[in-house]
């Protein structure tokens, strides 16, 4: 099994909003094994923060909304909107609801998608503001898909 | 491309006008005129001067760069599939760097005519519209831009020649 105990407890502590114990938990992460695991745990959960915000009730988000989505986390991020650049953060939540090619998302370097995917991740799943049943839930569910990817 | 030949005439001056106006005709009029890369040049001088004066009458001196961030995803949802060719990033890039943003570390694309002009043009007509409000504005906004354009092709013009200059005379120059 690739996706251990101790990557879902660090992805539970930073999506509960417990940046030390999430820091902390990330240093003691076996990095050769946090390269596979814990990286599809992050895909996973950006797949399923994305596909819960931007496909509601079957209905499937316009570009508009995910233009919308995407200026205001990097308007609020002050300082560092430079972290995100707009056009992949787009292109990657419009690959999860199936708006744009997988080639076109493909080309992006991995490092940089990686990145990305953090900082949609966490800020898809602040904006559900699970309660802490929810998020238990949330995390259950990514995991499996997650392990999924490696079967 | 010789930018000693570079002038901002009535053409140019009456472009922008036509461009705000949303006059179609007389801009097409006017740029079928333009048949040398200098006519072009000078043209394109006058969109970068409209643009810059829009974007620092409507930004400047206490704009925010989530503010620019956020006016930019706006203007985009606002042109829906028009906006498709606007880049985000080389839009804000060129603005913050219209405004003298400190913080600017990415120049990424600002170079780059292809994502540039659009870019230029998309956010100058949606500022005018703006900071344009009746004759008196716009005549002003021409005037500013006629003279912000002389300048900068001016300014092109005094890079040219010195690059041009044989060494001795910079070096006669620099003591």
């Amino acid at each position: 099994m690739a996706v251990t105990d101790e990557q879902v407890a660090a992805l539970h502590a930073q999506l509960a909003g417990r940046a030390e114990e999430h820091k902390r938990l990330l240093q003691q992460l076996d990095r050769a094994k946090a390269n596979e695991g814990y990286s599809a745990l992050v895909a996973a959960a950006f797949f399923e923060a994305a596909e819960r915000r931007f496909i509601r009730a079957g209905e499937v988000a316009d570009k508009a909304e995910v233009i919308d989505f995407v200026g205001s986390i990097r308007a609020r991020a002050e300082e560092n909107v430079d972290l995100i650049d707009p056009e992949i953060a787009e292109r990657m939540i419009l690959h999860v609801i199936g708006q744009t090619s997988n080639e076109e998302v493909r080309s992006f370097d991995a490092e940089v998608a990686f990145k990305h995917q953090i900082i949609l991740m966490a800020a898809l799943v602040g904006e559900a503001q699970f309660s802490d049943e929810e998020l238990d839930a949330f995390i259950v569910k990514v995991r499996a898909d997650a392990e999924d990817l490696f079967e | 491309m010789d930018w000693a030949a570079v002038k901002i005439d009535d053409d140019h001056a009456a472009a922008l006008r036509a461009f705000l106006d949303g006059d179609v005709e007389t801009w097409e009029d006017l740029y079928s005129r333009m048949t040398t890369d200098e006519a072009a040049a000078g043209y394109m001088s006058m969109i970068y001067a409209g643009f810059v004066v829009a974007v620092r009458r409507r930004f400047s001196p206490t704009y925010t760069t989530p503010e620019i961030v956020r006016w930019v995803a706006d203007l985009r949802m606002t042109l829906g599939d028009d906006g498709e060719q606007l880049n985000p990033r080389v839009t804000e890039n060129l603005m913050r760097d219209v405004l003298g943003d400190p913080d600017l570390r990415s120049d990424d694309g600002i170079d780059d005519p292809y994502a540039v002009i659009p870019a230029q043009c998309a956010v100058l007509s949606e500022l005018a519209a703006e900071v344009v409000i009746d004759e008196a504005t716009l005549e002003e906004f021409i005037k500013d831009s006629v003279d912000f354009a002389e300048q900068w092709v001016s300014a092109r013009q005094g890079q040219t020649r010195e690059a041009a200059a044989p060494e001795s005379v910079r070096r006669n120059a620099d003591a």
